[in-house]
């Protein structure tokens, strides 16, 4: 790309969008609502075009981290706020940026405390922009409980179907998770060694023993791990999703459940790259149960919110088994999948989102024939549907290609049978949709109207995500492709 | 020039399709226009080719690709050697996809010109002529592509065609039903394709269909592997092209509107499945047994198809379950090693059984009715273009000299009687059935005494049935493409034949045909068996429905339920596949969410109640505890000083 | 008479026993607070006592049971009413019924 390298702390503005926004949302009064959507939409806005910037500026030839940022916080404890971006993360940043762009956009329609809604939406975004840009353990740590508490407001204040009990399950396994997380850091911190919290120095500084690298990474993989739904953590997440409202729906499975495994790539295999070749096995073992056993259960599920809950347990599956095989194509297509499912599971949430606003069931054996009623936003839902099983031509098949041929590669038994989620998918989701969609028209829901022009925006761009990037991965992959190899030290 | 024209066969099919979504409401009308001019475009742009290119055998075929992802492997499973290899995306043009590429694109515009005719009343007609459009951008695709990957990925964009197709009178629980069939029957072969597209590429670096000669695969993979690799790949075939025990979708995609059966589940996209047998011929013949494989379920599928089709009542399912049988026909043919002949025998089949299916739906789109007798008693026989059509593409289809399914199929059977008794066994019963059951079709139709008051029967179709007023375009669309199609049924057969020199099939790289007049005769001799039959058994017509409906032998029960492979599949979905899910949901609902994770909580809940008792609320136990503790500290701290 | 701190101890110990059994099994407050009163008499008696057989000065002794004394008269106004107030509020004055601020 010929775009020139920018020349202001361009990670820190990015941040400081919703952080700044945030401010103007708390001082706004809370009746002035279309100010408060306006600005949170114009900071969304604001970062989406800074991380589309970031992205052509971003030298992608160069493996290490770029536009470092350093500020001593608490410079005796090495605490900095230090932020980079390399391969692994202007991705995930630039899905964060669209998600909370189409976020914003759907949750147009919130009434109920508005103010707060948005409040704590920019709040969540701003941690999850944190985790992903900083390259301080500590910041890392505060960043992520940064996003955690929003979701927990979000969920409880806004939410449906049980949500005292999923967004209370949903903290609890999160702040489970970050607790072994800190303990890890603490661990490492504690080494004779290290004396910092800084990534980079802890990398060049300290020589990690095979056996302290095999418990340290597993016990960040499980701290991270649960975050990124993996089997046997994964059950907070199909709660989470179905509980959550539209906006934090896409949100949480877009975003934050990749937060798990951007922590597993950027922690883990950064620091322990022979623990997780030591665990690399069992983890793939884990993560065809996910894949499998995720899809096996959504068969059987009867709400539409919980099919897709356990389809992102499975596709989170076929993540973890990219990173699993160790292999430079199992972390390009795992950062894909990250990529394209934090896409494809927006859109699903926010079609499911609005029929759930019109219809008041999501329920399959109570929608039916609504291809009829709302075409447009049947169209949508169905085009996520088709990314999700995987074709060709959508980001999902992209990422799972190169998830599988990596997996067969390296764990034949385990890449052939991680095969049968494709039909098992296919069967689950065309099923849905048949339920759902087709079949005569439903009575009930004669009078539900379909999505109109503004709304059409952030579905469309989710679409338009989803095929640019299944049709032309290379660009993608240009992106990660030089940080994965420096990473497996290929 | 040419890269120009092969982007306008691939594009302009894809902006139809994005145009009509695009436009406004009002002005949507225009949809059916503007997929025919789409359609148009590319059959012009197809057929410039094949005047261009035509003939010129052992020209260089036209080779463009980009690069469109790259995979690093380290010491990859089943070869343990590292892959580092670019996957390509492009176009590649030799004699077998451009023969191919006219065949797409000229019956897609017939198509999209009877569907003028046939959806007229359908309020949804934009988005037919969309999805129609759709399936031609990948249909070009998957046959323009240069390497198996692309077409893997045009396959199953073909498929997802097919699935909005099928489904399109999606109100119509039945519709959506056969769509996700379809769908879920093609990706269960399609995950064999997959892995062996897997194993091909980790062996030899390339997907490429120029670096997949048969010697290329052999040297690479070993002869297990490229067994293995070959009959993979064959899982998809079977899936496409309907091959048994795969085949039970496409009667049910006849739910589809009957132009589509045409385009679709008849002429192209199934035979899509055969064209990849000829066009991947070196990846199957690197191992015998994969083509005896493919040899055997061609017969096999041909016989089932065959026999299922003798006993069918809709004309859409008759010439659905030929088509099964006539694919079985070309899988043997190329298992038989005539690849050339099964190519040909596609060429013909897609001529003949798209004019069959535009006629059929001719039929139904005047007299409401699937059912042949319905539509014999209500003057089927008076309708004369259409009538015209059949018989000529009923006689074609059980190959009577001089119309083009004789050479086409001789060819195969020859091939067969090549490779050996069985398997010619095979394909001559497979001719007699055909023979059978056309004839069938054709005397019900022809000696059935027209009823007054016709074409009541039940409405078998979603659209609206507003009677006929055939004004001159409709008329037009109605009878052109009917005719057109007939006088290619008739003319492609000569492409091949002996008395040409057979063009076709020495442009393909195989051998000149030559005529052999004992097997001319044994095809009279099967055409004329299968032709007494039916008329011994269908000059009445109404007696034959009364057997139809009366037949109760376990035969019959046999043929009625298809051979119980429907059954066999719902068994196992529901049996096995779901039985499996439901236990793991059980597992997922009361193992994990229930005994670990609310388990654990309840457990830190139990242990706080256990806490919780010892916060009595009486006083004078808070006191005796406070006494005794301070007792024990004394004595302690006194017991301590003392010693 | 004998000269011994030995009685005076046993007869406390004696009282400091029979108050802390009454102030925790008596199912009236009034009788606990009886009870209190015997453990602060008990104490007063050891305050005495010791200053009479240990302390060069016994008055500093005297002066504590004084005080006490003075402590328990301050201790029963204060206990009374708030007796007084459970007693309207809840008809009783049994100790254990006063259980509310259990978990």
């Amino acid at each position: 790309m010929s775009v020139p390298p920018i020349e202001f702390p361009i990670l820190s503005t990015i941040l400081l969008c919703p952080v700044i926004a945030l401010l103007a949302v708390l001082l706004t009064p809370g009746r002035y609502t279309t100010a408060i959507k306006l600005v949170s939409l114009v900071a969304s806005a604001a970062t989406l075009v800074l991380s589309i910037w970031l992205c052509l500026a971003f030298n992608a030839k160069d493996p290490s981290f770029q536009y470092i940022e350093r500020l001593d916080w608490v410079r005796s404890y090495g605490i900095q706020y230090a932020n980079a971006v390399d391969g692994l993360n202007v991705a995930m940043i630039l899905l964060t940026a669209i998600v909370i762009f189409c976020g914003i956009l759907v949750s147009w329609g919130v009434t109920y405390r508005t103010k707060d809604f948005f409040a704590n939406m920019l709040f969540l975004v701003a941690g999850v922009f944190g985790v992903f840009m900083t390259t301080n353990l500590f910041f890392f740590f505060l960043f992520y409980e940064v996003a955690v508490i929003p979701m927990y407001l979000l969920i409880v204040i806004w939410g449906s179907t049980n949500k005292q009990y999923a967004a209370m399950k949903l903290t609890l396994y999160l702040l489970l998770g970050s607790a072994l997380m800190f303990a890890g850091f603490l661990y490492i911190y504690s080494l004779p060694d290290a004396r910092t919290f800084d990534l980079l120095a802890i990398k060049q500084q300290v020589t990690f023993s095979p056996m302290v690298q095999n418990i340290l990474y597993i016990s960040l993989f499980v701290g991270f791990g649960v975050l990124a739904a993996c089997f046997p953590f994964h059950v907070w997440s199909p709660d989470g999703h179905v509980a959550a409202p539209t906006a934090a729906s896409m949100l949480h499975a877009g975003v934050l459940m990749k937060l798990g495994a951007f922590g597993i790539l950027r922690i883990g295999v950064y620091l322990f790259p022979d623990g997780a070749r030591f665990w690399a096995p069992t983890i793939a073992v884990l993560a065809l149960c996910n894949i499998v056993y995720g899809a096996m259960v959504a068969t059987q599920q009867r709400d539409l919110k919980y099919i897709i809950g356990y389809s992102s347990v499975s596709h989170m599956g076929i993540v973890l088994l990219g990173i699993a095989t160790m292999t430079v194509s199992g972390f390009n297509g795992a950062l894909f999948q990250m990529f394209s499912h934090g896409i494809m599971t927006a859109l699903f949430f926010a079609c499911v989102g609005f029929i759930y606003d019109g219809c008041h069931t999501r329920m399959l054996d109570e929608l039916g024939g609504l291809s009829k009623t709302a075409p447009r936003i049947s169209a949508f839902f169905i085009i996520a549907g088709l990314c999700g099983l995987g074709l060709p031509g959508m980001g999902s098949f992209v990422a799972e290609l190169l998830v599988t041929v990596a997996a067969i590669g390296t764990y034949p038994v385990i890449g052939i049978t991680s095969l049968l989620a494709l039909l098992v998918t296919a069967y689950y989701v065309l099923s849905a949709v048949q339920k759902v969609f087709y079949g005569p028209e439903n009575h009930h829901h004669k009078d539900f109207k379909d999505i109109n022009g503004f709304q059409f925006i952030p579905r469309a761009v989710l679409v338009g995500c989803l095929i640019f990037f299944g049709v032309f991965p290379q660009i993608f992959l240009d992106w990660v492709n030089a940080s994965t190899r420096a990473l497996l030290g290929a | 020039m040419d890269l120009t024209l092969l982007w306008t066969i691939q594009l302009a099919p894809l902006a139809v399709f994005a145009l009509i979504f695009i436009l406004p409401k009002n002005a949507r009308g225009i949809a059916p226009l503007l997929g025919l001019t789409g359609s148009a475009a590319a059959a012009v742009s197809a057929l410039c080719f094949l005047l261009a290119h035509a003939g010129k055998a052992g020209q260089p075929a036209l080779h463009y690709s980009v690069d469109w992802l790259t995979i690093d492997l380290p010491a990859a499973w089943p070869l343990g050697k590292a892959v580092s290899g670019t996957l390509k995306a492009g176009f590649l043009l030799d004699p077998l996809n451009l023969l191919m590429i006219t065949l797409v694109t000229v019956i897609s515009f017939f198509v999209q010109l009877f569907s003028f005719y046939y959806m007229r009343e359908d309020e949804s007609r934009p988005r037919y002529f969309a999805y129609l459009s759709f399936f031609s951008f990948a249909m070009t695709g998957l046959v323009l592509a240069s390497n198996l990957l692309q077409t893997f990925m045009f396959w199953e964009l073909v498929g997802l065609a097919s699935y909005l197709l099928i489904g399109f009178w999606y109100t119509k629980p039945s519709a959506a039903q056969a769509a996700r069939k379809a769908f879920v029957l093609n990706r269960l072969g399609d995950l064999g394709f997959y892995l062996g597209i897997v194993i091909l590429f980790v062996g030899l670096g390339t997907l490429d269909f120029t670096g997949l000669g048969k010697d290329a695969v052999l040297s690479a993979l070993g002869p297990t592997l490229a067994m293995a690799a070959g009959l993979l790949v064959l899982t998809g075939v079977m899936g496409k092209s309907a091959q048994f025990p795969l085949h039970i979708w496409l009667p049910d995609a006849m739910e589809g509107p009957t132009p589509v059966s045409a385009l679709i589940h008849s002429a192209t996209m199934v035979a899509a499945g055969v064209f990849l047998l000829v066009r991947a011929y070196g990846v199957f013949s690197a191992s015998e047994v994969t083509l005896e494989v493919i040899l055997l379920l061609g017969c096999v599928t041909g016989l089932i198809g065959a026999l299922l089709a003798t006993r069918q009542r809709d004309i859409k399912k008759i010439l659905a379950y030929s088509t099964v049988s006539q694919l079985g026909l070309m899988a043997a043919g190329v298992g038989a090693h005539a690849p050339q002949a099964a190519m040909f025998h596609l060429t013909t089949h897609a001529f003949f059984k798209s004019c069959l299916f535009l006629t059929s739906g001719a039929f139904i789109h005047r007299f409401h009715s699937n059912d042949i007798w319905t539509i014999a008693r209500g003057g089927g026989r008076k309708d004369l273009v259409p009538m015209l059509t059949l018989t000529v593409g009923l006689l074609s289809l059980c190959g009577l000299p001089p119309l083009s399914g004789f050479f086409s199929k001789d060819l195969i059977l020859e091939a067969a009687k090549h490779h050996g008794l069985a398997a010619f066994a095979a394909c001559v019963a497979v001719s007699v059935l055909t023979a059978y059951y056309s004839f069938r079709l054709l005397f019900i139709v022809l000696f059935a005494r027209p009823t007054a008051g016709h074409g009541h029967g039940h409405h078998a179709h979603g659209h609206d049935a507003g009677g006929h007023h055939e004004d001159l375009l409709g008329g037009l669309s109605r009878a052109l493409p009917l005719l057109l199609l007939a006088a290619l049924s008739i003319y492609a057969g000569f492409l091949g034949s002996p008395m040409t020199h057979s063009p076709i099939l020495v442009w393909l790289g195989g051998h000149e045909a030559h005529f052999d007049p004992a097997m001319a005769v044994k095809t009279l001799v099967i055409i004329a068996v299968g032709c007494a039959i039916a008329f011994a058994l269908h000059r009445d017509p109404d007696a034959s429905e009364k057997k139809l409906e009366s037949s109760k032998g376990p035969w019959a029960m046999l043929v009625d339920r298809r051979f119980f492979i429907d059954d066999a599949f719902v068994w196992v979905t529901k049996q096995v596949g779901l039985r499996i899910a439901s236990f793991f949901d059980l597992m997922d609902r009361w193992l994990v969410n229930g005994v670990l994770v609310n388990g654990t909580s309840y457990r830190i809940a139990d242990l706080g109640r256990l806490a919780v008792r010892l916060q009595s609320g009486s006083l004078q136990g808070y006191l005796a505890c406070g006494l005794a503790v301070l007792a024990v500290t004394l004595l302690w701290l006194t017991g301590g000083s003392s010693r | 008479m004998s000269a011994t701190l030995q009685p005076y101890l046993l007869i406390s110990t004696l009282l400091l026993c029979l108050g802390l059994y009454g102030v925790l099994t008596r199912r009236n407050l009034i009788a606990v607070l009886i009870s209190l009163e015997l453990i602060l008499n008990s104490a007063s008696l050891n305050f005495v006592a010791f200053g009479r057989f240990h302390m060069a000065d016994p008055s500093a002794g005297q002066v504590f049971a004084i005080f006490i004394i003075a402590l328990a008269a301050a201790e029963v106004c204060v206990a009374l009413s708030l007796i007084l107030l459970l007693f309207r509020q809840r008809r009783s004055v049994d100790p254990a019924s006063m259980d509310q601020l259990k978990g």
